[in-house]
């Protein structure tokens, strides 16, 4: 009996079991499943809300765009944001560096601060004055001082600043706040070097006053001894005023002749160019002014000067260049002193110098005595006689042979004046400037005259 | 190890300063001379009145110097760089008022007709002053010993233009009757531009202690002394050094800007 219950209860219990386990696992495997599937469908929705994101931040807003279900959708969606973010990244990194290569390029310092007066970005320029010593030490110094009272008070303002150096230079700074949404973000301040400007403003300035002062003087004098002369019964007297009158209009004479040649050196832009020995210049300027100089009780010195160095030019502009600086030298050395005339060459220059050992000119005046009618001490060269264009002249005549004038001068030791333009000398500087002429040109005097022909063309393309 | 960084941050800061404050003279110099070679009253009186900013750079550093001093005490180079910085700053007062008393000297030779020779002199004086002073700020800021020791053998030149300037007041009095007062205050200017030039020598030698770490007035002895220790100290560290003879520029060959030459111990850089 007993044995019969325990065959039933197992055979009861033994499929009872298996169902009971069985159904277990079926449950466990539905709730991995459902959780599974739960956590995908998460993953799903935030893809697909990440993806309608991203389409949002495309298209401004995004209320077209919606919340993606399906996972393969909201792949490629997020795929092709992706590369979206990464073109726009690489287009804004490409902006970055036009904008820095675009801040570098420009002439002026730009320094950007944030709120607190830190600098941000700095240009090419600007970088310099950071950790700058000397003048550009103070230029730094106000610039931090503009920014923070910029940034204190909202309103733009500029500074000016003279520097001795040298060299001699101003400098202005502008700074303005940066102002985002209602509040202060930085502040910009821009340096500009302003010498050459105020240099320029200054020249216009003093022409104007000047050529008015020169021509009126003269014509103002000649029209009150005119009418003194009218009423004048005494011959002797009227003898004198009509020299006086002779005077007066031989300085407006000078004046506009030199005038003249001024101009018609400034129109000739391309003067006649044929090799010019620079014996002959040097001699003929010499021989001009040798009769002034021996007047004064001046020695002019000339040294020895190479026959076969030759520049090329207009013979009348080269020579009147040359007077030009030895009537200077005459004009402002003492009685007994050397005026010495010196030429020679510098690897493709030839120069031709002029000193004297006369009162010399003031630091301050040397870089503006090339202007037309600037003086440096004015009664000294009414005294003297001259027009005030002697060295604008000279000026005009090197630029229009592509050389260059430099000035050197010493208060109470004199002054040293050279030219030098390019180089056309004997045969070795031949063979440099024409490697590929023919090698029967060798003779220098005859290699002077094909090259006359065939040199001015080269030479103002290679300049 | 930040609270380090700082420190050297307010040595560069310091050192930035006197860089400043010698800008103000180095500027001032020829300033002063176009002041007095245009007799420019208005110019004179801008330059005294601008001394005044000086003297409250100068001042502010000072205090800056106290407070490095008081709360961080430095040690070795960097206590060097702030004695240095003390006694830079003095210097450098003491030139920008010398600048003003050229321009107190303008003043009191208003009128006064010098000939061209000595306007010529001033001018040379006023440029080689300058330039003394640019190279020895030069110096500090490179950490530049060398620089620094040359600046007295270049101060002769400026000497010799002194002399030449005395007596072409003599010369000029004889000849062209120059006034017995202009001429006195003329020599005095000149002695002002001198005394510049003594400055920045003196700039060169502080420099040279705060790179080398000898005291200018160390005399030969002592020098021997200083410098057969520190040969001993290199030895160990690297054998392969083997010339003595250029040992007291060596120091100064390297070119290290003063800020770096000052910067931290080895153990503050692991830590950056």
């Amino acid at each position: 009996m007993a044995d019969r219950l325990a065959i039933a209860l197992a055979a009861v219990a033994v499929p009872g079991a298996v169902i009971v386990v069985g159904s277990l696992s079926i449950l466990a495997l539905l709730v991995v499943v459902l959780a599974q599937f739960r956590t995908r469908r998460r993953i799903v929705e935030r893809l697909g809300r990440l993806a309608a994101r991203t389409d949002r931040d495309r298209d401004g807003d995004g209320h077209g765009v919606a919340a993606s279900v399906d996972a393969d959708d909201a792949v490629a969606r997020l795929e092709r944001s992706v590369d979206r973010l990464l073109v726009r990244e690489r287009s804004a990194a490409e902006a970055l560096v036009r904008l820095d290569r675009a801040l570098g390029a420009i002439p002026e310092g730009v320094v950007v601060t944030d709120a607190n007066g830190v600098v941000v970005v700095r240009n090419a320029v600007a970088e310099h004055f950071a950790d700058a010593r000397h003048g550009d030490a103070l230029v730094e110094a106000a610039l931090d001082e503009l920014v923070s009272e910029v940034l204190v008070s909202g309103r733009e303002a500029s500074r000016t600043l003279d520097l001795f150096g040298p060299p001699r230079r101003a400098v202005v700074i502008d700074a303005v706040p940066l102002a985002g949404a209602g509040r202060s973000v930085g502040a910009l301040a821009i340096v500009s070097d302003v010498t050459e400007r105020r240099r320029l403003e200054a020249v216009r300035r003093d022409f104007v006053a000047n050529i008015s002062h020169e021509l009126k003087t003269p014509v103002g004098a000649l029209s009150l001894l005119a009418e003194t002369m009218i009423g004048e019964p005494d011959a002797d007297v009227a003898r004198r005023l009509a020299e006086r009158m002779m005077n007066e209009a031989m300085r407006v004479a000078a004046t506009i002749e030199d005038l003249i040649q001024l101009s018609r050196i400034e129109a000739d832009e391309a003067p006649v160019r044929e090799p010019v020995p620079v014996a002959e210049i040097v001699a003929a300027a010499v021989t001009r002014l040798r009769p002034a100089a021996e007047q004064a009780g001046i020695v002019v010195d000339v040294g020895d000067v190479d026959e076969r160095l030759r520049v090329l030019g207009d013979r009348r502009q080269l020579v009147s260049a040359v007077s030009n600086l030895i009537d200077n030298a005459v004009k402002y050395s003492d009685a007994g002193s050397v005026i010495e005339v010196r030429s020679g060459t510098e690897s493709q220059t030839a120069w031709i110098s002029v000193s004297d050992h006369g009162i010399g000119i003031p630091a301050r005046d040397l870089e503006r005595v090339f202007e037309r009618f600037y003086r440096v001490d004015v009664a000294r060269s009414r005294q003297t006689g001259g027009t005030g264009l002697g060295l604008a002249i000279v000026r005009h005549v090197v630029n229009n042979h592509e050389g260059e004038v430099e000035v050197r001068s010493r208060m109470g030791e004199g002054s040293t004046f050279v030219l030098q333009f390019p180089v056309l000398s004997g045969a070795p500087a031949v063979s440099e400037l024409a490697p590929t002429s023919e090698p029967a040109v060798s003779e220098p005097l005859a290699a002077s005259e094909p090259l006359a022909g065939s040199e001015p063309g080269d030479r103002s393309r290679a300049d | 190890m930040t609270e380090r960084r700082a420190f050297h941050q307010e040595i560069d800061e310091i050192c930035q300063d006197i860089v400043r404050l010698a800008a103000l003279v180095t500027e001032g110099i020829p300033r002063g001379t176009e002041v007095l070679l245009a007799m420019d009253l208005q110019g004179a009186q801008a330059i005294i009145e601008g001394d005044d900013e000086l003297d409250a750079l100068a001042l502010e550093i000072e205090e800056h110097c106290y407070q490095v001093l008081a709360l961080q005490q430095p040690m070795a180079s960097d206590l060097r760089a702030i004695v240095t910085a003390l006694r830079l700053t003095s210097e450098i007062e003491r030139s920008g008022d010398l600048v003003v008393n050229i321009c107190k000297g303008a003043r009191r030779v208003y009128g006064a007709e010098f000939d061209p020779r000595l306007r010529g002199l001033i001018e040379r004086m006023s440029e080689e002053a300058t330039r003394l002073f640019r190279l020895a700020i030069d110096a500090y800021a490179e950490g530049n010993a060398a620089l620094a020791a040359a600046l007295d053998d270049m101060d002769d030149r400026l000497d010799t233009l002194h002399k030449d300037f005395i007596q072409a007041i003599f010369e000029s009095h004889r000849a062209e009757g120059l006034d017995l007062q202009a001429g006195v205050q003329l020599a005095l200017i000149g002695r002002y531009y001198e005394r510049i030039g003594d400055h920045a020598v003196n700039i060169g030698n502080r420099v040279q202690y705060m790179v080398t770490g000898w005291l200018p007035e160390h005399t030969g002895q002592a020098r021997v002394q200083a410098r057969e220790r520190r040969d001993a100290g290199q030895e160990t560290l690297q054998r392969a050094g083997g010339s003595t003879t250029g040992a007291p520029t060596s120091v100064a060959d390297t070119g290290r800007p003063a800020a770096r030459h000052l910067a931290p111990a080895p153990d503050s850089d692991t830590g950056g």
